[in-house]
């Protein structure tokens, strides 16, 4: 009887002892003690700007170049989470974000920096939007990436953007549309692609294309407007890691036209020969591509299919009023897209390229022709210049809208 | 009758699915990929038949004794040296799995969830659920992998479905891969089949069950069942990030459920869910192995009391599971100590079955 009172005793203690265990107290954090970084930017730090914090090495150890790194932090308590959240935050001049711009010769080495300059621990977790320069990704961004890849925290839906100059004016918007600029620039991103002026191109997306041995990465790029506005202003394609050139808006939508990224959002203005200037808005666009190997070289046959509508027509002299005049005004406009389509290709050609993931074609239909010749990325970027391609489009006007003649 | 042999096919065949489903998981599809590149949905579907080798010499010697584990029944047949000897192999085998699964527990843990807390407490914790676990008899033993397996399996489903819509059949092409080589083919083959030693459990279960005649084909069933589980798992990992990029990465599978997401940016973060899920998966593996590790132990030294052995080695596996001193070695251990068992848990039950078609030729007269 005795034993039992006491075995049952040590057996409470025991289980009260380990119910401490289950809580997780270890890394419990409350959510006002971190220091959300919603944003980042990252530029090119100028030369010789003498500004070492030297938190993580000693003076004069690191030979590399400096980059700055501007990011938003949250301000707990002063995000609004709601639509009327704005009055009752306790006035309109409280700013709900908080920027600290730091120098560091990595980005590690620069989030450290910024971690001696502020209390609470540094949490990557709502990170949505990096923006870098131009500058900074035309050397590598291999090295941007390693740390990303590396770090638990940061997710693959995050967007990655290359901006038009400075990368941390950014960070400075005061948009109007919405109170957290990071946030304004996320809903921008995923509006467009929502309306397929943008392709899906995270993270995550960025780094797969990057890997593949027969596709080159590319990133949104994007400009500042004069209101503090972000615009889209085409695609920043990338060679062997680094940021080669960028598109203009129509060729992104070139782009994704080759690609068949769906919902078509781009509207193309095309002076017909006997229709005059008329506007056609591309509704549903589908690409089927085929590799084969030609005269010891791969040849790719695309087949693009595009629904488009026509929303525009200046000079209606002659209107689009039949059947008849429609495969007319479609068959001038597929020389015309066909023309854009191999503008396309050859630009990327030049830049040694593969934005269209031709290479993967190859490598998936051809893995004969791949493994005699391809054995580095980039030996297929240096092959993708000579390749030859091969368009077949098709465009078919669907609709007018409600206007007859 | 049904009082003593309680088990039924359906939760002998759960038994072995959710011990096979375990931490591997995370790894799979980079340990397939930097063997075979593109031809990794092949080369695990190729490696489910030489795990089936093992599992069908298991299962079918096993049989032909229902009323005795193996660890019994092997003394009778290769004399109690050799039986004792193999047993001891057993048991070396089944603990080192014990810990090197817990400790590749643990890594994840703390890579990815809880940064500040030692890996030890988190172990601990983990030890001894198990050890715990463990304590009670093959009855209950069945009955709680019976009623996790369901958790493990839709949860992960979902997020595979979630995931499908993402592959690019581009990735999957072609099927035997741009670097095919038979060698580093027929190593990847085997060191996924070593994924399925759990089916050894089976040994253990077969006394209990109602329809011992069913044990082949149920174990090969199960074992079919997990190894296409890993086959998808594989595919949908191949297809949405392409080979090159899972080669850079730790946990495939762990960057798959991140990525996944109900809509755009609704629901997203599915890793969290993914974890937990993953938690009871190794749960359920560690206590596998450590109730085989316990029971090979007890037929070594001749002693009935499970709980004092549990309690007897929980210490030992959990210092054994603290001795790699970095990440790499962590799973260099684990691959070197699970290639060395497929040989034995391959190579031993048919050297039971072969004996056993010499002495009793056939076999027949030990079926009830």
């Amino acid at each position: 009887m005795k034993n039992k009172i006491f075995r049952r005793i040590s057996l409470l203690i025991i289980l009260s002892l380990m119910s401490g265990m289950l809580v997780g107290c270890w890394d419990q954090l409350e959510i006002e003690d971190r220091a959300l970084l919603l944003g980042l930017s990252i530029d090119k730090a100028p030369a010789d700007d003498g500004k070492d914090d030297l938190t993580t090495h000693i003076k004069n150890t690191i030979k590399l170049p400096q980059i700055r790194v501007t990011a938003q932090i949250a301000v707990p308590g002063r995000v609004p989470l709601g639509p009327g959240g704005g009055d009752s935050g306790g006035g309109g001049n409280q700013n709900p974000v908080w920027v600290v711009q730091v120098y560091g010769y990595t980005l590690d080495d620069a989030l450290n920096n910024l971690q001696q300059q502020i209390s609470d621990p540094r949490y990557l977790i709502h990170l949505r939007v990096i923006i870098i320069s131009e500058e900074l990704a035309r050397s590598n961004l291999d090295d941007l990436n390693d740390y990303l890849r590396r770090n638990p925290e940061v997710r693959r839906r995050i967007w990655l953007l290359v901006s038009e100059g400075d990368a941390s004016k950014f960070m400075y918007i005061q948009p109007p549309l919405q109170r957290v600029p990071t946030l304004y620039i996320l809903a921008m991103m995923e509006k467009s692609v929502e309306s397929g002026k943008c392709p899906a191109n995270y993270l995550g997306e960025f780094w797969t294309t990057e890997s593949k041995w027969g596709q080159s990465g590319n990133l949104p790029y994007i400009g500042l407007g004069d209101k503090e506005n972000v615009i889209i202003k085409g695609l920043a394609y990338f060679s062997g890691g680094a940021m080669v050139g960028s598109t203009t808006p129509i060729e992104l939508g070139a782009y994704m036209g080759i690609r068949g990224i769906d919902p078509g959002g781009y509207s193309v203005l095309f002076d017909s020969p006997h229709f005059g200037p008329v506007m056609i808005k591309i509704d549903e666009r589908f690409s089927k591509s085929k590799a084969q190997i030609k005269n010891g070289k791969p040849h790719i046959t695309y087949n693009i299919f595009l629904d488009t509508s026509l929303d525009e027509q200046l000079h209606s002299s002659t209107p689009v009023s039949s059947s008849h005049s429609i495969s007319e005004l479609e068959k001038s406009l597929n020389q015309y897209v066909t023309k854009n389509f191999y503008h396309a290709i050859l630009q990327s050609q030049q830049a040694h390229s593969d934005i269209f993931g031709m290479g993967e074609k190859v490598r998936a239909h051809c893995p004969s022709f791949w493994r005699a010749n391809i054995h580095d990325k980039s030996d297929w970027e240096r092959m993708y210049s000579d390749i030859t391609v091969d368009f077949k489009v098709k465009v078919s006007i669907r609709r007018v809208g409600l206007k007859q003649k | 009758m049904n009082n003593n042999r309680p088990i039924t096919t359906f939760q002998f065949m759960a038994v072995i699915i959710s011990t096979i489903i375990g931490v591997g998981i995370l790894v799979f599809p980079r340990y397939m990929v930097e063997y075979g590149g593109n031809s990794a949905p092949l080369m695990s579907i190729l490696a489910i038949f030489a795990a089936l080798i093992g599992c069908w010499f298991t299962a079918s010697v096993c049989r032909k004794y229902p009323n005795e584990t193996l660890f019994v029944f092997s003394r009778r047949l290769l004399g109690r040296g050799m039986a004792d000897f193999s047993t001891i192999i057993i048991f070396l085998f089944f603990l080192n799995s014990t810990s090197s699964n817990m400790r590749q527990f643990g890594e994840v843990c703390i890579t990815v969830l809880f940064k500040r807390t030692p890996i030890e407490i988190l172990m601990l914790i983990l030890l001894i659920l198990v050890g715990l676990s463990v304590r009670r008899n093959i009855v209950k033993f069945t009955y709680i992998h019976v009623f996790y397996l369901p958790f493990i399996l839709i949860s992960v489903i979902i997020i595979l479905m979630l995931s499908l819509k993402k592959i690019d059949g581009l990735n999957l092409l072609p099927i035997l891969g741009n670097n095919f080589t038979l060698s580093s083919f027929s190593k990847g083959v085997f060191l996924s089949a070593s994924l399925y030693q759990g089916t050894f459990i089976l040994i253990l279960l077969v006394p209990l069950m109602r329809k011992p005649k069913q044990a082949v084909k149920a174990a090969n069933a199960a074992l079919f069942f997990s190894g296409i589980f890993y086959t998808i798992i594989v595919i949908v990992s191949l297809g949405m990030f392409g080979m090159n990029e899972i080669e850079l990465l730790i946990y495939p599978t762990l960057e798959l459920a991140r990525s996944a997401s109900f809509g755009t940016g609704l629901l997203e973060r599915l890793d969290a869910i993914f974890i937990v899920v993953w938690v009871i998966s190794v749960f359920t593996t560690i206590f596998t192995n450590y109730y085989l590790a316990v029971y090979a132990l007890r037929e070594l030294i001749r002693i009935k009391d499970q709980r004092l052995i549990s309690s007897f080695l929980l210490p030992f596996i959990f210092v054994l599971s603290l001795l790699p001193q970095n990440f790499f070695q962590v799973y260099d251990v684990a691959l070197v100590t699970s290639v060395i068992g497929l040989i034995f848990l391959t190579v031993y039950p048919f050297l039971l079955w072969v004996v056993d078609l010499i002495r009793n030729k056939g076999g027949l007269s030990h079926e009830k």
